[in-house]
């Protein structure tokens, strides 16, 4: 397989559309990371699945032309500009409901995918227990219990800036924990 | 909002972003960030997989059926080798040989054979099963290391089973030593051996 940053056009089919294999490609290698970038914007896993579909279906029709940029950061903007254009058709004239990301249902996948999951929770768990315990406190306060940050700064009796920094600081060393565990 | 340009900074605005955290305007200036960075498209994706991930942990725990402390784990590991050490010589039979599960235990001794027996007991079990569980709960890699008490309890029924099983067979074995280290009708339900009397066993009085 080429590769996919782009010198020139891609490699068109005889009916100027992208060539299937190198679609394929394209979603075999990026097509999670896009899943959750979209749920990310959209905080709605059912949104973010048709505008999944709708980009492929871009890349089709128009990828043959993508040129300079790298394909996966092409995919991602064209993602991007269908997820807004739904987020902007839904909050016409509609107050806009802020949800959290990560609430929204997992999808069932394969059981290599359930495999892969729980053993990245593994690490996760154990990551979160190696943390200093006012940093655990707060990521389990905000995630888990989905309180907000100021609430939480007021149950806990410290400033709000504390309680953000506290949280940054534990999904910095969290991040920093699995990205160590998934190079060894 | 802070400085985008730092990686950190990036992946923090991008939680708070997914976290539904920012203000309209922050919103507003990291979506317009999001249509020209691919680096913020990617830490978007990366702040939601792992607060999805630390989400899932709260249901792990939940689930976990034991203390996954290393100190509870010694503690059950520590009362669950003696309790398993009581009832070693009943439970093991029944966890290796579960066919020999409801047969009926009698023994008999006669002047030329060794005592052969089967058995059935459902108290035993009951305890065999309790025991099979606590064993893999106890040596268990994931929730704590192997007790050593333990591990040595295990090795010695071991060998004390296979010490048995020899290749003279469990019928020149002499009986007080059968008596002595197990019952007989442990040794040939470990061994899987067919009791050539049952049927007289079952019909012989005791």
């Amino acid at each position: 397989m080429a590769s996919l940053s782009l010198e020139s056009p891609l490699p068109a089919a005889d009916d100027g559309l992208l060539d299937p294999r190198l679609v394929a490609e394209l979603y075999t290698q990026h097509a999670t990371e896009l899943q959750w970038f979209l749920r990310g914007v959209l905080r709605d896993a059912d949104a973010a699945n048709d505008v999944l579909q709708n980009a492929f279906a871009k890349v089709v029709e128009r990828g043959h032309t993508a040129r300079k940029e790298s394909l996966k950061g092409w995919l991602f903007r064209v993602a991007y500009n269908e997820a807004m254009v739904l987020k902007r058709r839904q909050a016409t004239g509609e107050k806009v409901i802020r949800r959290i990301a990560w609430t929204q249902p997992q999808e069932e996948g394969s059981p290599d995918e359930h495999v892969v999951r729980w053993e990245s929770v593994t690490r996760v768990r154990e990551a979160l227990a190696d943390l200093p315990a006012e940093q655990q406190k707060i990521v389990r306060l905000r995630i888990y219990d989905q309180k907000t940050f100021a609430v939480i700064a007021k149950e806990l009796g410290i400033p709000l800036g504390t309680a953000l920094s506290r949280m940054r600081a534990g999904l910095a060393k969290l991040r920093q924990r699995l990205a160590d565990d998934e190079e060894t | 909002m802070a400085d985008t340009n730092n990686t950190g900074d990036l992946n923090w605005d991008a939680f708070r972003y997914v976290a539904s955290e920012m203000t309209t305007d922050e919103t507003a200036a990291f979506e317009q960030l999001l249509a020209e960075s691919q680096q913020a498209r990617e830490a978007v994706a990366t702040a939601l997989q792992l607060a999805q991930t630390v989400a899932l942990t709260a249901g792990a725990e939940a689930a976990e059926p034991l203390a996954t402390t290393k100190r509870d784990a010694r503690w059950l590991s520590a009362a669950g080798w003696m309790t398993a050490g009581a009832a070693l010589c009943l439970a093991v039979v029944f966890a290796v040989n579960p066919e020999r599960w409801g047969a009926t235990a009698k023994r008999t001794e006669t002047p030329t054979a060794p005592a052969k027996v089967t058995v059935e007991d459902e108290s035993a079990t009951r305890l065999a099963v309790l025991w099979a569980v606590s064993r893999d709960q106890l040596t268990d890699g994931e929730t704590s290391a192997p007790d050593e008490n333990v591990s040595e309890l295990f090795a010695a029924l071991d060998g004390l089973v296979h010490q048995q099983l020899d290749d003279t067979g469990v019928e020149d074995t002499p009986p007080e030593m059968i008596e002595s280290l197990a019952p007989s009708w442990l040794v040939m339900a470990v061994s899987g051996t067919k009791d050539e009397n049952e049927t007289d066993t079952e019909r012989q009085e005791p």
